[in-house]
């Protein structure tokens, strides 16, 4: 079930056997979510943190007034919210975007582990701060990027986070959002993310239809977005 | 809810939203095409052009025609030597 997961730890640091039963050990079960739904709402108390099987979740943060900022999108292999951990509550949502189904992971195990496994440990410090990495550089982008650098950079960085899991074929991966969700992410609205897209398209870069994204230029759409994966931390390197 | 679809002409074309998005009713997504709009203006404007030829077209799920708002609709625009 946590295939991905381990994965995208393996992307980054050697997990040895026995820490690999330790992190399968911690799974107390999973569940199974219909997309739309709210999963962990913010200010709420948390006992519990999720790994991401499969479907697309994000973190989300909302205005009074109902206005959306996706904050950072996650893919499957993805510790959703092991920042809750310390946190004790999120100053945030986490939405199933997509439907997804998530394995559980109990604060008491994610305790044990910080005082018999320290190199397990050290691991998810650095995915939290991978985490707090990613949120920099889309802050970076809806400070700075104008909206076809900021909507390339998304696409990829997200090209480049399912590689690692193995969800990318012959350069394509599925993204099934709508285009108010995609918005949401970019900071724009849906008539402008839109327009967006097809200027994407027709200059030959990239197409997004039918919850797929296909990449048809990855230099030129990399360019276009000043695309620099160091910030996703993809050597690996002891912890 | 209904379901309303914002198909976009502007000076690059004609962008068809094959999304669509939903609304309380027809004026709700009025007021969401204008934001619509001021939000491509906003980009144009970032770029140092600010083209009002231009409308959206809300249609509903047959592709019948609701509603047209133009630029001109959505954004005051005061020139020099106009009064504001």
């Amino acid at each position: 079930m946590i295939d991905k997961h381990l994965l995208k730890l393996r992307a980054r640091d050697a997990i040895s056997a026995e820490e690999e039963a330790f992190i399968r050990g911690g799974v107390s079960g999973s569940a199974k979510v219909q997309r739309d739904t709210v999963v962990v709402r913010a200010f709420e108390p948390i006992h519990t943190s999720s790994i991401l099987v499969s479907g697309i979740a994000c973190r989300f943060k909302d205005l009074g007034n109902g206005r959306r900022q996706i904050t950072e999108l996650h893919v499957p292999g993805d510790f959703t919210d092991v920042h809750g951990f310390s946190l004790k509550y999120l100053d945030h949502d986490i939405l199933a975007v997509t439907n997804c189904q998530f394995a559980l992971v109990p604060h008491a195990h994610l305790q044990e582990m910080t005082e018999h496994q320290p190199h397990l440990t050290r691991v998810y410090w650095f995915g939290t701060n991978l985490d707090a990495a990613i949120h920099r550089e889309w802050e970076l982008s809806l400070g700075r990027r104008d909206a076809t650098a900021r909507m390339a950079h998304l696409f990829c960085e997200l090209y480049v986070r399912l590689e690692i899991v193995g969800l990318v074929r012959q350069g394509a991966y599925d993204l099934p959002l709508t285009q108010v969700e995609l918005s949401d992410c970019l900071g724009i609205t849906p008539v402008h993310t839109n327009r967006t897209l097809q200027q994407l398209r027709s200059d030959g870069l990239v197409e997004f239809r039918s919850g797929q994204v296909i990449l048809h230029d990855l230099a030129a759409l990399k360019a276009i977005a000043d695309f620099d994966p160091r910030y996703l931390y993809l050597r690996r390197m002891p912890h | 809810m209904p379901h309303f679809f914002f198909h976009l002409e502007n000076r690059i074309g004609v962008t068809r939203d094959h999304d669509g998005q939903e609304f309380s009713d027809l004026a709700a997504a009025r007021i969401a095409a204008a934001t619509n709009i001021r939000d491509i203006l906003a980009e144009e404007v970032k770029h140092g052009h600010l083209d009002m030829r231009g409308r959206i077209r809300i249609a509903d799920a047959q592709d019948g025609a609701l509603a047209v708002v133009s630029f001109t609709e959505a954004l005051a625009v005061t020139l020099e030597g106009e009064s504001g």
